[in-house]
């Protein structure tokens, strides 16, 4: 089989944070190596990536893959393997199937080519289902993502509880909504031990727990959709159904808090919550709309405009979500996957998504 | 083209014309039928009897031809979105729709949907009612000349009323100082965002008070939980007769209606000599024939 060698870039390994130059020798669909500038045998197709960073492939915890637009998104967002729900779509990007980790009040089952159980986007139905789901599959190694939010305090809210939501008559919700539910599953979870992910939190309380709740050894991830990593709730001015998202938007401490935790290694990753609305839900109200958006193709430069270092973005584009999915992906070295993501960390750009050693996605050069 | 979106964002010489210009047709000395052969669709998402009707009376009178378009039976009630619903009536040629729906915002998107109506908003969700603070502050004017340094307190369920938030933007206009009363169920600390202070003891919040305007509490708010008992709400927020009493002798009481007599405010209160809540319906046409002229 022919080989492929990305020459003139720079490596960056996310679990050791070291960014070092190497050229990557690709053969079929694994990387064979990683040589010296220079040092890989001729013979082989070459790639310029000169003035690049090569990373292992993207790994999206919550986006989707139902269309053709949603696969060229996430390619082109860099995203070389997606945890989405739904039927399988084609091959790439790398599809990893999520079932529900709830069935209403009942406790969801693994079906036929997924791996991992995931609320996505919904509250667990009580804390005591939550607990039965975490003993049932404790001893299994099987992926548990959760929704933290508590109903009965979202009510009919909207937008996040603060002076935006207060002006514009929106519904708000309360930080509690999502912290007391964090506070209630972290008991559980230290009572019950196992291992548990929580999905796209968004606010300070949630994120204080978390922190201290790793600090006391529990066994516990969690993620933030990058929307709220990059916005607050001023973006709903005007009932942008742009901040018609869930979980909702929030005051500008919360994104600061989450802009912290992701730089403490309080959050495990970033997710796109890449989640496509049909044309007719955004001809409602602000509220009367499904919530959601198509963010994938953004992450990685809107990551970029925080300030965080290089190597602290990739890992948690890369070897956080495979850690918390349990994937083979998210590594970059001899034999691993040949799923790379080639970025212009400069401009904040993706500029080759590589899976299974073949270019899918070639960015234009700003 | 013109619209009337929110009271938020007007100017106050602007508020003032209008406001002179009701007058004018308030006192008969208007004769012109500046609307003689358009047609005004009032476009009602919920259930309302007299914003839908004082529209319909001050569009009939400017010559307007009027449509009368409620949910029920409409294409709405089989999933129709809102924004399809005003692209097909305003197809049909209206030059203004009177629009009022359950969504905070829906008047901002229909005005941003089409380009051929003037829209005003008779109600958003729980943003703005423009036209009833046009009126409340109408009202007012009418008895007080000016409401330069005039002390009004709004009590009751804000959190949901379009009405609070139209009036505390359109009486702070007119140089009035507003503040709001309520348990925090009712008047979350966010709403400080406004810019107005937030009361909790009603008798504080009424004293010196110029005036005092009641706000409707639907009774499914016991329901969810934001007071306890009807009983316990009339005892501790309700304007009842032995607070109405303690009211500056010239003070005013409005409501935006429908009144729950006995919940929000007591019945001889609402009938009582301070009350204008009919002298409110009774101005809301003259506004509203203000703001359809102004449209043209």
């Amino acid at each position: 089989m022919s080989g492929l060698v990305l020459r003139g870039g720079a490596v960056v390994d996310p679990r050791t944070g070291a960014v070092e130059p190497r050229d990557v020798v690709v053969r079929g669909t694994r990387v064979e190596a990683l040589v010296a500038p220079g040092a890989a045998a001729p013979g082989a197709e070459a790639l310029d990536v000169s003035g690049l960073h090569v990373c292992p492939g993207f790994i999206d915890l919550r986006g989707s893959l139902d269309a053709d637009d949603d696969r060229l998104d996430a390619l082109a967002g860099g995203f070389t393997t997606v945890l989405a729900e739904g039927r399988a779509g084609a091959a790439v990007p790398r599809a990893v199937r999520c079932a529900s980790l709830f069935d209403g009040q009942g406790l969801g089952a693994l079906e036929a080519g997924t791996t991992v159980l995931s609320s996505g986007y919904q509250a667990p139905p009580s804390l005591g289902v939550l607990r039965r789901a975490l003993l049932y599959w404790r001893d299994t190694g099987v992926p548990l993502l959760v929704h933290a939010e508590d109903a009965s305090l979202t009510l009919r809210g909207v937008l996040g509880a603060g002076a935006t939501a207060a002006g514009l008559g929106l519904l708000p919700v309360p930080e509690a909504a999502e912290a007391a539910a964090v506070a209630g599953i972290i008991e559980v979870l230290e009572e019950c031990g196992g291992a548990l992910h929580l999905n796209h939190l968004s606010c300070a309380g949630s994120l204080r727990l978390v922190r201290e709740a790793k600090a006391r050894g529990l066994k516990l991830t969690a993620d933030a959709a990058i929307a709220h990593a990059c916005a607050d709730d001023t973006l709903a001015r005007g009932y942008a159904q742009a901040a018609r998202i869930w979980p909702p938007l929030r005051p500008a401490k919360h994104r600061a808090a989450v802009v912290e935790a992701l730089r403490d290694g309080t959050l495990d990753a970033v997710s796109s919550d890449h989640r496509p609305v049909q044309a007719v839900d955004r001809e409602h109200t602000f509220d009367a709309n499904a919530p959601g958006g198509r963010s994938a193709r953004d992450v990685f430069g809107r990551l970029c405009s925080l300030g965080l270092p290089l190597a602290r973005v990739i890992a948690l584009l890369t070897s956080g979500p495979a850690a918390i999915a349990r994937l083979e992906a998210g590594a970059l070295g001899a034999g691993a996957l040949a799923d790379l993501t080639v970025v212009d960390a400069a401009k904040g750009q993706v500029r080759y998504t590589l899976v299974n050693g073949m270019v899918h996605h070639r960015g234009q050069q700003a | 083209m013109k619209h009337l979106l929110a009271i938020e964002g007007l100017d106050r010489p602007f508020v003032e014309r209008l406001l002179d210009r009701a007058r004018e047709f308030r006192e008969g000395r208007v004769r012109e039928r500046p609307l003689a052969g358009q047609v005004v669709a009032n476009l009602f998402f919920e259930p309302s009897t007299r914003t839908r009707t004082s529209f319909e009376l001050a569009a009939a009178f400017l010559g307007a031809h009027v449509l009368n378009w409620t949910v029920a039976g409409s294409s709405a009630s089989k999933g129709e979105s809102l924004l399809d619903t005003v692209r097909n009536l305003a197809a049909m040629g209206p030059r203004v729709l009177v629009l009022r729906h359950g969504g905070s915002g829906a008047a901002a998107l229909a005005a941003a949907a089409q380009k051929t109506c003037s829209v005003v908003n008779a109600g958003d969700g729980q943003h703005e009612h423009p036209s009833q603070a046009l009126l409340d502050a109408f009202t007012l004017r009418e008895r007080w000349g000016s409401l330069d340094g005039r002390k009004v307190t709004i009590v009751g369920d804000v959190l949901h009323s379009r009405v609070a938030r139209s009036n505390v933007h359109c009486l702070r206009l007119l140089g009035a100082k507003v503040q709001l009363c309520g348990p925090a169920t009712l008047v979350p600390d966010e709403l400080a965002a406004l810019g107005v202070p937030l009361l909790r003891d009603l008798d504080r919040a009424l004293d010196g008070a110029d005036a005092v305007m009641l706000l409707r509490l639907q009774r499914e708010r016991m329901a969810e939980a934001l007071f306890p008992t009807e009983a316990e709400y009339h005892a501790r927020w309700g304007l009842t007769a032995g607070r109405a009493a303690q009211l500056p002798r010239h003070a005013l009481v409005l409501h935006p209606g429908p009144v729950n007599r006995g919940l929000e405010i007591a019945p001889e209160v609402a009938d009582g000599s301070a009350s204008v809540i009919l002298e409110q319906v009774e101005n809301g046409v003259a506004v509203r024939k203000a703001i359809l002229e102004w449209l043209q």
